[in-house]
Parts: C-alpha cells; sequence; structure tokens
C-alpha cells in the first residue's frame, strides 16, 4: 500500500497563498488534469509536469511542511500559477498519491534540508561574535530615537502654543515626519502621516488632529521617560516607536504559551509598498488572544500557515508588552478546520476594546468574535447588530460589505472582525456550517 | 462634549493666547493636565486623556434600522469543488458557461454560496441572459440584495401574474414584461386584459403587444387576429395577417388559397405561374397591396404565396417535385423564396427540411432550422452533414437554434472530431463546445487528449467540454 499523502487541503487554502489576484485567476486556469503529466504527491511534497506554451514543459513542486514552492517557469510571481495550479488540482483530489518522490523532486528538497542546517550551523558560530556590536547598534537606534522623540515633543509644544489654525495643509507634518524617519522612529512618521491627512481634509478635522496628535504627543513624551515606566509598557512603547523586534530574543526568552489556537481572522493590509498579514489567534484553552505577523512586498507569498477558521495546535512565543499580543509560532502541527467559535455581544466587544486601550492606549484595532449578529442599516451605510437590533457596530466604509450582508440576510451570524476607530472590519463568516474570508 | 470643544478650540487658536478651563474636565484629567508647566504641554495631555476616554467609553449605535430577514433557503449550498469552479467562472469571463451553470445548480436541487450572489449581480448587470437563472439558484438572498442595492434592482422584480396594477398604470416595459409572464402563466387573463385596452393603445403599443401574442398563439386568437386586419395601423395588419398565415385552417388561408388557385398550374415538369392582376378591397385587407412599381404584380405574388397554407400545394405534386420543376412566368427564386417564408410561418416539417436539403445555406437557413422540431433537426443536420460542403456545415452551426438536443449534440461533435484544421473549423468549434448539451458530455472526444501538435482549437474543444462534464459532475 502507498503511504498516505498528507490530506489536500481545501482549495480556499490554496488560493490563500496566491500573491495576487491574477495569479489566482491563472492558477486556477491551469487546475485541469489535461495540462498536468506525471503528477505525485507523497508525504512531503508534491510535483508534476506542465505544457506552457515552450516546448519543454515547467516542472512543479511544493514541499508541503513549509509551505515551499519550485517551478522551472521564468515568471517572478512566487508561487506562481503553475504552482497554484498544481496545488488546486490536488486540493480536487486529482493528485495521486506516491511512494517516493522522483529524483528531480528529491534532490531539490535535500538541498532544501541541507540549506536549513547550514544556515542554523551559520546561525549558531555567528550568534555570540554578532552580540556587541548588535548591543552597539541597538544603544545607538535608542540615542537617536530619543533625540527624534524630545525634537517631536518640543515641535507639538510650539505648534500648539501657537495654534492649530496656523497650520495650512499637511505638509508641514510630512516634513516632520521625514525627520522622524531619519531619527529611525517610523512609528512616530506615520501617526505624522495620519495628522497630515487629517490636516489636508477640510470638514470635522481639527477635533481628530487634536486627537492624532496628543497620542503622539504622549508616545514622544513617554520616550523622554522610559527610564520611569514599568518594563513591559516600555516594550509597548518601543514597539509603538517601531523598533524592530529581535526574534531570535522573543523565540529565546519570550513568554511560551502552548494551546490549540484558533485562527479567527487573517487581514492584509498594504502600506508603503508592504503587505502585513495579520492572523488573529486565540487559544481554546487559555483563552488567550494573539496576532502573528507577517510582511511581503505586493506579488511576493504571505504566511500561509494559519488559514482562517482552522484550529492549529501549536506553541507560541510573546513578543513583550503590554497586554502580550504579538506571538512568533516556536512549533505547530496541520492546521485543522475548526466548528463555528463562540462569540461575544456588541457591548461584550466594546468592553474589550476598553480593557486594550487601558493598557495601551495606542491601540488601534482589537480582534472581535461578534455571535448572532445582524445586518442593519446606519443612515446610508450599514452596521451589525445583535439580533434584537438595540446595539449596533458600523462597519468601515473601505471594505464591500455585500457579501458579508448576502450572508447574514436569512438570520443571524457569527463573524470575526477587527474593531478600532473607523469601524468594524469584518475578516470572517460562519455560515451553515461553512467558514467564509470575507 | 463641552470640555473636549474647549480643548480643540484653544488648540485652534493657540494655547498661548487662549487658556482652556480646566474645572470643566474629569478631575482625573485635571489633575494629570495640572501637572504640566507648558499650557501647550497642558493642553496635550488633557487631550490624549480625553481621546483615550472617548475611545474607551465609545457607545454602540443604538439608532438603526434593522433589515426585513430573508425567507431561509432549504436547499444546501453547492459543494466545495463546485464554490472553486465559481471563484473560476467569475474569474475568466465566460456569461455562456456561467448561465449554464447556474441553471445547473438550480435544477440539481442546490443553491450558489451567499457571499457570491454579490459578485454575481454585478455579472448580470451587464447580461441579461444571467438574470433569471441567478434569482433561481440564488433564493431568497437575490430579492433580499435587489431590494437594498438599487444596482440590482433586477434581482428583486416583482413577478408578474397578480398585480393588476402593472398593467394598468406600469412604464411599457413593465407592461410588456407583466404581459409576456401572464401569457405564459394566465393565458385568459391576459387575453381579456388586452380586450379590455386593445382600443384606447396607441399604435405602437398594439404593435408591440401583438408581436408578444404572436408568440403565444391558440388557435382562439383567430377570431381577434381577424379583426385586427380593420386596424388602423398598417404595422399592425400586416403583423395579424402574417399571423393568420401560419395558423392551419384559418379562414385567411383559405381565401388566399382561392386567390392562388388560378394562378398556377403544373405540366410535365413545369410550373405556369401567372403574375396576380390588380388587388380588390379583400384582397389589400389580408395584405395583398403592394406600392406601384416595376415589381409590384412580383410582390402580390411572393405575398400570396408565402401566405397560402402549404396543403395547397399537394395537388400539384410533392415538394421535392415542385422545387426540381422548372418554373414558368417567374424567377424560380421567386417562388422558392415565398415558399420558404410560408413553411416558416407554418412551421410545415417537410417543407423545412426539404427547402433545407435542397438550398442548404442559401434562404433564411437560420429561420428554416428554427422551424424544425427537435428530433428533425437532429435527422436533417446528419443528412446535411453527408450531402453537403464542411464549409456550410460550419456556417450553419451558428445559425442552430438552442437548445441542443443530445442527438443534435452528437451529431455535431462526430462531425467536429472528424475535421481538418480550418479556420471556419475553428469558430465553429467553439460553437459546439459551448452548445452540446450536458447529456453530450460522456462523448469520446470530451476525455481524448489530443497531440501536443494539434491545433489550439482542438485542445480548447477538449478542455472547454471537459470543464463542463466535471462542472457538471461536481453538482450531482
Amino acid at each position: 500500500m502507498v503511504a498516505a499523502a498528507v490530506a489536500p487541503w481545501s482549495a480556499e487554502r490554496v488560493i490563500g497563498l496566491a500573491p495576487d489576484a491574477a495569479s489566482a485567476k491563472a492558477g486556477r486556469g491551469l487546475a485541469t488534469a489535461a495540462k498536468w503529466a506525471d503528477t505525485g504527491a507523497s508525504e512531503d511534497a508534491l510535483w508534476g509536469h506542465c505544457q506552457g506554451s515552450g516546448k519543454k514543459p515547467y516542472q512543479a513542486c511544493v514541499e508541503l511542511a513549509e509551505p515551499a514552492y519550485r517551478c522551472t517557469c521564468p515568471s517572478r510571481k512566487f508561487p506562481c500559477k503553475h504552482v497554484l495550479g498544481l496545488m488546486l488540482l490536488w486540493s480536487a483530489g486529482a493528485v495521486a498519491a506516491a511512494e517516493e518522490e522522483p529524483e528531480w523532486v528529491g534532490s531539490w528538497l535535500e538541498s532544501r534540508a541541507g540549506r536549513a542546517e547550514r544556515a542554523r550551523q551559520r546561525a549558531e558560530s555567528a550568534g555570540p561574535r554578532d552580540e556587541k556590536a548588535a548591543a552597539k547598534r541597538a544603544d545607538e537606534r535608542l540615542t537617536r530615537v530619543r533625540s527624534g522623540a524630545a525634537e517631536l515633543r518640543e515641535w507639538l509644544t510650539d505648534r500648539l502654543g501657537a495654534g492649530l489654525g496656523g497650520l495650512r495643509g499637511g505638509d508641514e507634518l510630512r516634513t516632520v515626519a521625514a525627520r522622524m524617519v531619519d531619527a529611525q522612529a517610523p512609528g512616530l512618521a506615520s501617526g505624522l502621516r495620519r495628522a497630515a491627512a487629517l490636516a489636508d481634509a477640510r470638514r470635522g478635522a481639527p477635533q481628530a488632529l487634536l486627537g492624532e496628535l496628543s497620542m503622539l504627543f504622549l508616545l514622544a513624551d513617554s520616550v523622554s521617560r522610559l527610564d520611569e515606566l514599568p518594563a513591559e509598557l516600555v516594550e509597548t512603547v518601543r514597539t509603538r516607536l517601531g523598533f524592530p523586534v529581535d526574534t531570535a530574543r522573543v523565540l529565546e526568552s519570550g513568554e511560551r504559551v502552548s494551546d490549540d489556537w484558533l485562527v479567527v481572522g487573517v487581514s492584509d493590509e498594504e502600506n508603503d509598498g508592504l503587505v502585513t498579514r495579520r492572523a488573529w489567534l486565540r487559544g481554546e484553552r487559555s483563552d488567550r488572544t494573539a496576532v502573528v505577523l507577517a510582511f511581503a512586498p505586493p506579488g511576493r507569498p504571505l504566511d500561509g500557515s494559519l488559514p482562517t477558521g482552522h484550529v492549529v495546535s501549536a506553541e507560541l512565543a510573546f513578543h513583550p508588552g503590554v497586554p502580550p499580543l504579538r506571538a512568533s509560532v516556536v512549533d505547530r502541527a496541520e492546521p485543522v478546520l475548526a466548528p463555528e467559535p463562540r462569540g461575544v455581544a456588541v457591548d461584550g466587544a466594546l468592553d474589550g476594546y476598553a480593557r486594550a486601550l487601558a493598557a495601551d492606549p495606542w491601540t488601534d484595532r482589537v480582534p472581535v468574535v461578534l455571535a448572532r449578529v445582524v445586518p442593519t442599516r446606519h443612515g446610508e451605510s450599514w452596521a451589525l447588530s445583535d439580533e434584537d437590533g438595540k446595539q449596533a457596530l458600523p462597519l468601515v466604509s473601505t471594505v464591500d460589505p455585500w457579501p458579508l450582508l448576502a450572508l447574514a440576510a436569512t438570520g443571524p451570524v457569527t463573524v470575526a472582525a477587527e474593531w478600532g476607530a473607523t469601524g468594524l472590519h469584518p475578516l470572517t463568516c460562519w455560515h451553515d456550517g461553512r467558514v467564509i474570508r470575507l | 462634549m463641552n470640555a473636549w470643544n474647549d480643548l480643540v478650540g484653544a488648540a485652534l487658536l493657540g494655547a498661548q493666547r487662549r487658556e482652556f478651563d480646566p474645572a470643566a474636565l474629569p478631575p482625573a484629567v485635571a489633575a494629570l493636565a495640572g501637572q504640566r508647566a507648558e499650557p501647550a504641554d497642558r493642553l496635550l495631555t488633557a487631550a490624549a486623556a480625553l481621546t483615550t476616554y472617548e475611545r474607551a467609553g465609545r457607545l454602540p449605535l443604538s439608532d438603526t434600522a434593522s433589515a426585513p430577514v430573508a425567507a431561509a433557503d432549504p436547499r444546501p449550498v453547492v459543494p466545495a469543488a463546485a464554490r472553486e469552479r465559481l471563484a473560476r467562472l467569475l474569474a475568466e469571463h465566460q456569461p455562456e458557461v456561467l448561465e449554464e451553470w447556474l441553471r445547473a445548480v438550480a435544477r440539481a436541487g442546490l443553491r450558489v454560496p451567499p457571499e457570491r450572489v454579490p459578485a454575481l449581480a454585478d455579472a448580470a448587470g451587464g447580461r441579461i441572459a444571467l438574470r433569471a437563472p441567478l434569482v433561481e439558484a440564488a433564493g431568497p438572498v437575490a430579492g433580499w440584495l435587489g431590494a437594498r442595492n438599487p444596482d440590482w434592482a433586477f434581482l428583486a422584480s416583482p413577478v408578474a401574474g397578480d398585480d393588476a396594477d402593472v398593467w394598468q398604470y406600469g412604464s411599457l416595459v413593465q407592461r410588456k414584461v407583466w404581459f409576456a409572464q401572464a401569457l405564459v402563466d394566465a393565458p385568459d387573463v391576459a387575453r381579456e386584459a388586452l380586450a379590455g385596452t386593445w382600443g384606447s393603445e396607441p399604435a405602437e403599443v398594439r404593435s408591440a403587444l401583438l408581436e408578444l401574442v404572436g408568440e403565444h398563439l391558440r388557435p382562439s386568437d383567430e377570431e381577434f387576429l381577424e379583426r385586427a386586419l380593420d386596424d388602423r395601423a398598417q404595422s399592425v395588419r400586416h403583423r395579424s395577417a402574417e399571423l393568420l398565415s401560419g395558423m392551419p385552417g384559418s379562414a385567411l388561408g383559405l381565401r388566399m388559397a382561392a386567390r392562388l388557385r388560378p394562378l398556377v398550374s403544373a405540366r410535365r415538369g413545369t410550373l405556369v405561374v401567372t403574375l396576380p392582376d390588380e388587388p380588390d378591397k379583400a384582397m389589400k385587407r389580408d395584405g395583398i397591396d403592394a406600392q406601384t412599381g416595376a415589381e409590384r404584380r412580383t410582390t402580390m405574388l411572393r405575398r400570396l404565396v408565402a401566405s397560402t397554407p402549404l396543403g395547397f400545394w399537394a395537388d400539384l405534386g410533392t415538394p421535392d417535385d415542385l422545387l426540381s420543376w422548372q418554373v414558368d412566368g417567374c424567377a424560380p427564386s421567386v417562388l422558392h423564396e415565398s415558399l420558404t417564408t410560408a413553411a416558416i410561418r407554418q412551421r410545415d416539417q417537410e417543407w423545412v427540411r426539404t427547402l433545407l436539403l435542397r438550398f442548404p445555406a442559401e434562404f433564411s437557413t437560420a429561420a428554416l432550422l428554427g422551424a424544425l422540431a427537435p428530433d428533425a433537426l437532429a435527422d436533417a443536420m446528419t443528412t446535411l452533414i453527408k450531402q453537403t460542403a464542411t464549409a456550410n456545415i460550419a456556417r450553419l452551426v451558428h445559425d442552430l437554434p438552442g437548445p441542443w438536443s443530445p442527438a443534435l449534440g452528437t451529431a455535431l461533435l462526430d462531425w467536429i472530431s472528424g475535421q481538418l484544421d480550418k479556420r471556419f473549423v475553428a469558430h465553429a468549434a467553439a460553437v459546439v463546445a459551448r452548445s452540446v448539451p450536458a447529456a453530450c458530455l460522456t462523448h469520446p472526444v470530451v476525455s481524448a487528449r489530443p497531440a501536443d501538435d494539434a491545433a489550439p482549437w482542438r485542445h480548447t474543444l477538449t478542455e472547454t467540454l471537459a470543464f463542463r462534464r466535471d462542472m457538471h459532475a461536481e453538482l450531482r
């Protein structure tokens, strides 16, 4: 009997790996058996030959654990359409299980294993030598950030002393933002750019502008008092300032929590040529919330190891902060599709947000799982309310509400979302035994 | 919040110029701000605290209007493979296959995933043929969305038949939709409604409604049509005469036969025709009036032949005889074209078939094909495939009325798989791939794998057919 290959992933999960919509579309077009020859799936990998426009067929293969991809086509998309087509074919059950990989797949898997081993050795041997230099670099950076924050604090004091009425548009704020970039404080820079956008807008802006600037002041001011703050809060301030996280340190000394983590929702956000993927997790036993971040330039693959609506048995290492929220995955098992999760009512979601703000006043969003909500009209826009219609949260204006509304048209649904100052950003809906990434 | 507005005012004017009133602040905030020396720092500290207060204390909306709940749909959502295929159909522009998919979903007793209905509604916005199958396959969700998004109002248009107000007060488009539906659902109600308003409708409305009646003709409509021959509008008179000439045994048909009888005779392989003289009042009423001109009497003959029941010719010879004989008195094509018109109007299977086989791709072939019963159509095509040039078949494929019967589909799959690589074959192959019915998707060509160097159309043909086969299989 042939060794049981890994159970094929759902098509949704495969499509989640596509670097962009065009790749997803092209991959779907290649997901027909007629395009493929010599396909197979082992416990570790998936492979096949795809007839392209050229004479020689492309060789595509996937290592499933990571997942990692390889294809002989010239595309710079990653994974390319051939790999996606192969995976979709596999997802549809049209790739037969095989005992052993063919030679060209096997050698690639070995070279990957070898490379990982060499990287590990390099990291081990390089570790101690780098320590001193790294500490020196960190010190230099802290000094620069401190002087940048002091400069911003002073600028804010002067600006508010003279009056915001004197600001003509957001250009002055953008100039200050550029200086914060030089000072290696990207958190301050992005806050200033948000403020600049508010200053450019005409109506209702002074209210929001003062709000944004006052929170920036609080952050810049905290830098001057870093020594007085509790250690955990210092970490939160450092995160908000945009200090890079030393993942090795987190893996080494971060708080470890092993649990069955439900991926309640995954959101992708593009900013300044970088896509940030946030996978929001909830510990089934610990009831802890965690967010795992992944970054990639547009068109490059994002981490697909935490699929929406699945439970992943994993050990997480939490980054320091109040509350500890961001985490790195230390070790994980295969994701398993989970049943519909329990959720809270609208007031419960708002309570959670208030608690998060009390710990970290710069919190911009929290994950919420709303149980039994229904669509409701709020003027020209839409909101989700408790079943009795008494309390509702508005949907953000930047997402298309209709797919969610269509799901909720026939009765209350469970929805996972990010809740923040601009409204509710729905990520996941459970409907009729299915989980739908919105 | 007064304290907040006070802060905003001070911020706009400048903390140096305008102090805010700390007494208006919550005591804890006032205490926090009081620790700062600079007025601007006091202002920013108080604003940061109040901003956080406001965010943390945000209240839910309480003045929203709940939307009514759509009726539950007991049908299961299509399985995962079909959901994935839908994503592909939406991404690739394949409206014909999408329409087929929607119909297959509804026929299988399934429904489309609700979250995809908005994207499908967008697709149906530009493609009217998708609307009815979408409403059916989406169920109550479609109506719910149509009632809430004006772009998709077509999903919610009320079903006609029970709302006589539409007939009385609706726009012409709404009235036509109502009337067409009523002709199917409640034929008596439709005719009663038409009789009630016929006299007061403007000419173009009478014309439009008559056109709809013509698509659902019953023998009892003859009386109404006969009266319409006296209509004020010429378009209505002519259309009524045409419709009457297609009704078996109509009085108009008998009158035409009587007029034609003295004008034609057969003599040893020759058909002798005399052109008609000046029309009398009764002929004019029946539509046999032509404008003055050189071709006037020929035109009158054309109308006369086209309106005469084809049974008239049985006394002279079989259709095959008559079409092969010489014609004396007018050009043979005049007679053949008029007989073609008569055969199409009367849907006379023997005449239609004879005309098609004798003149493939010559006169009104598409209309002739449309007048054949499905079985006869498959037979006729099978015969044509044996007898006529490939180019003719390739052209006819575009004109075949849908939906194709399994026999027709099989005949054309057999035909296409035996063709050489020609451009017109490639075009026909695309039509065949889309049009053969689902029952034909077990044909050997569907699973045959063309050679790597075969013409692209062969690959496309196999791919489209296999795609459709898998699409139907996963809905079962």
